[in-house]
């Protein structure tokens, strides 16, 4: 997969671009504006991740060119600027996913693939999930591990969903909180510690191979180690 | 120094006295009083002129009638003879006898103006005679013929020239008390409007916002300005004042977790190389930055709020889905803390409000019940609707907060010294009441220590 990352930090672009690097995509990126819009303008490019304060030319101004060229390459804006003015002119230009610094890499990430699926819209969405020997049937909302049958709540169940759909992905707990809740805020609340840990004590506590982890300060990964 | 700057400025002062109002006012007093005159002193002459001369018609045709009596009665000769021997009536003088085809048959006069006016003077009407100070006149005599006379008033000439003379001088006064007027009575006029220009200029200059306009005991309207712009510095001051604490008071707040952030990575650093010590470190500096820009937000949204400069995007909601969404985002929390959650929520409790930010009023007040009730205890939260009014009511078992207490729990980080180990920002309530205040709304503290306390959320109800 070709990325685009258009990013004048030099710290952060690192960051990105090694990030996405080890995910297994290629990464292109562009320092200066002119520079970005040349290089997301190249065939084959997958997405761009566009920064809004850029030298030579601002994000916006790039957006706006590419789409005026009828280029649909997906675009997730990345902005220093929380405030909703920002986030809507990011979006009214053409973005398709917006993004504020500080983010967690895991939640760009995450977005980079729901783009990613919306472009390419033929990927299947499984109603059997598998992982190990644990399985999970959204039809009959029924889940088993080994053997047996487990009884999971309502948001217990849409976690693990969520968790066994991104297997092998780290979510973060703004991710799962959005997810899960539909919450946009954090409420300064534990609460995704707790239902982590009430999923975790019914999937893997009886069991020797662990497949929840918690990545401490990152968020939440359900794989097989 | 050099002169240029000042010649510049002395030119641009001239321009700004041109361009400014009282020296344009003065000049349309001027240009009014000047007109009013002219107009009067026309109308006054017109009227003057028009009466002189039918006085002046009257005398002529007085000395016409004479005349021509005297040549009914003895001819030509009657007529020279009345010369001869009686002056002229007037040092300027002409008579004319004329037969049906204009031929002169006699003629006298004193000079050739006087003739001429009693040649062309015949042909018109008295009163429109070319010179104010001619009077003509002409009667019919027999034999088909025409007796005209021209007579010059020296009186009325002469009381003419004094006329223009005096209105002259009376114009020039008139002018120079009009000017020196006019730029007393604007400038006087222009008084409060000139001090609050120069106190503005001052304010800005200096920068100093405790200055004020001087105010006059006086209703008018540029009184009026002068006390609003007063009042306008005022509240600019304080706005201004409070930016600038909150700014201290956001530096300040930020300065801890900052530190905190910062001494945990050097202690990682300072010890013996150990993987996984360090990672805990790397993972704890991630959570404590987290919790940095988490407070960064919600001081700006309060600063926001408290400014009114919040955006909200007002929808119509249902403040009883609102609540139960919340309570649901803390069931587990709850639960898993040994507190019950009990609700009681009414229809109708329709407000017009932002959704998310009122999402995050009844999330935080139920988190802060939730954080300070012990296990067993009871979080009861309400919704109902009262006359114009939407309740969102939360009554915790907890452990109450003191009297003395009570009126800083809004404040920015504070915490009750009982409270000091629980999770949580204390940023919480100061957001809540911010963001219920820029609704409109208020919200309200009762509690007893040990028994636990009660918020109620009041929001106007969507009409």
């Amino acid at each position: 997969m070709h990325l685009v990352l258009i990013e004048d930090d030099e710290k952060i672009g690192a960051f990105v671009s090694q990030g996405l690097r080890e995910e297994g995509h290629v990464v292109s990126w562009a320092r200066r504006g002119d520079e970005g819009l040349n290089l997301a303008r190249q065939p084959g490019v997958e997405l761009a991740i566009v920064d809004l304060m850029l030298p030579e030319r601002d994000g916006i101004s790039i957006i706006r060119a590419l789409r005026e060229s009828k280029n649909k390459v997906p675009i997730i804006v990345l902005s220093a600027r929380a405030a909703v003015d920002d986030r809507v002119h990011g979006l009214e230009a053409g973005a398709d996913d917006y993004l504020t610094k500080p983010f967690s890499f895991a939640e760009l990430l995450a977005r980079v693939g729901a783009l990613m699926r919306r472009a390419a819209p033929a990927s299947e969405s499984p109603l059997h999930l598998e992982v190990a020997d644990l399985t999970l049937d959204v039809v009959s909302r029924r889940v088993r591990r080994g053997e047996r049958d487990i009884d999971l709540q309502t948001k217990e169940f849409i976690l693990l969903e969520y968790l066994m759909r991104n297997r092998g992905r780290v979510l973060s707990k703004t991710m799962i909180l959005q997810h899960v809740w539909d919450y946009h805020f954090d409420p300064q609340t534990n609460v995704v510690d707790v239902l982590v840990s009430r999923l975790r004590s019914k999937i893997d506590r009886d069991f020797p191979k662990k497949l929840i982890h918690t990545l401490r300060g990152i968020g939440y990964v359900l794989r097989t180690e | 120094m050099s002169s240029a700057p000042s010649s510049s400025r002395r030119a641009g002062s001239a321009k700004r006295a041109w361009r400014s109002l009282s020296a344009r006012l003065a000049l349309w007093y001027v240009l009014v009083i000047v007109g009013s005159f002219f107009v009067a002193a026309f109308v006054f002459a017109l009227r003057l002129e028009t009466s002189v001369q039918r006085e002046g018609n009257r005398s002529a045709e007085g000395a016409l009638e004479r005349y021509r009596q005297a040549l009914e009665s003895g001819g030509t000769d009657a007529l020279r003879a009345m010369f001869d021997c009686s002056p002229a009536p007037a040092s300027r003088f002409a008579l004319r006898l004329t037969d049906e085809r204009d031929v002169e048959l006699f003629g006298v006069s004193s000079d050739e103006d006087s003739r001429r006016v009693a040649v062309t003077s015949g042909e018109r009407a008295p009163h429109a005679a070319p010179f104010p100070a001619w009077h003509v006149a002409k009667t019919q005599v027999s034999q088909q013929r025409t007796l005209s006379i021209a007579m010059h008033d020296d009186g009325a000439d002469h009381l003419f020239r004094e006329l223009r003379e005096t209105s002259w001088l009376i114009f020039g006064a008139g002018l120079g008390l009009a000017i020196l007027g006019a730029t007393f009575i604007t400038r006087r006029t222009l008084r409060p409007v000139t001090a609050l220009a120069e106190a503005t200029e001052r304010i800005v200059r200096s920068g100093d916002l405790g200055l004020r306009v001087e105010t006059r005991a006086s209703t008018d309207e540029l009184a009026h300005l002068s006390a609003l712009f007063n009042r306008m510095l005022a509240k600019n001051e304080s706005l201004v004042k409070a930016m600038r604490e909150s700014l201290d008071n956001v530096a300040h707040d930020l300065r801890t977790p900052l530190t905190r952030l910062r001494a945990g990575a050097e202690l990682a650093l300072r010890g013996a190389p150990d993987t996984a010590h360090e990672r805990d470190a790397l993972a704890e500096v991630i959570e404590e930055s987290d919790l940095v820009l988490g407070m960064l937000t919600t001081l700006t949204d309060i600063v926001e709020a408290e400014a009114g400069a919040m955006r909200l995007d007002k929808h119509r909601e249902d403040l009883g889905a609102i609540a139960r969404e919340a309570v649901d985002l803390y069931d587990l929390v709850s639960k898993e803390g040994g507190v019950g959650i009990v609700t009681h929520i009414a229809a109708n409790a329709e407000i017009f409000a932002d959704r998310r930010r009122i999402t995050q009023v009844c999330a935080n007040l139920i988190d802060n019940a939730v954080k300070y009730t012990p296990a067993g205890g009871r979080v009861e939260v309400c919704v109902l609707e009262s006359g114009t009014s939407a309740i969102f009511r939360v009554t915790d078992t907890g452990i109450g907060i003191a009297p003395e207490d009570r009126a800083h729990v809004w404040d920015r980080l504070f915490r009750a010294d009982r409270s000091r180990g629980a999770r949580g920002l204390g940023l919480g309530l100061s957001l809540v009441k911010a963001v219920v205040e820029a609704h409109g709304g208020e919200v309200t503290l009762s509690s007893e220590l040990g028994t636990g306390s009660t918020f109620e959320v009041r929001l106007p109800r969507a009409p």
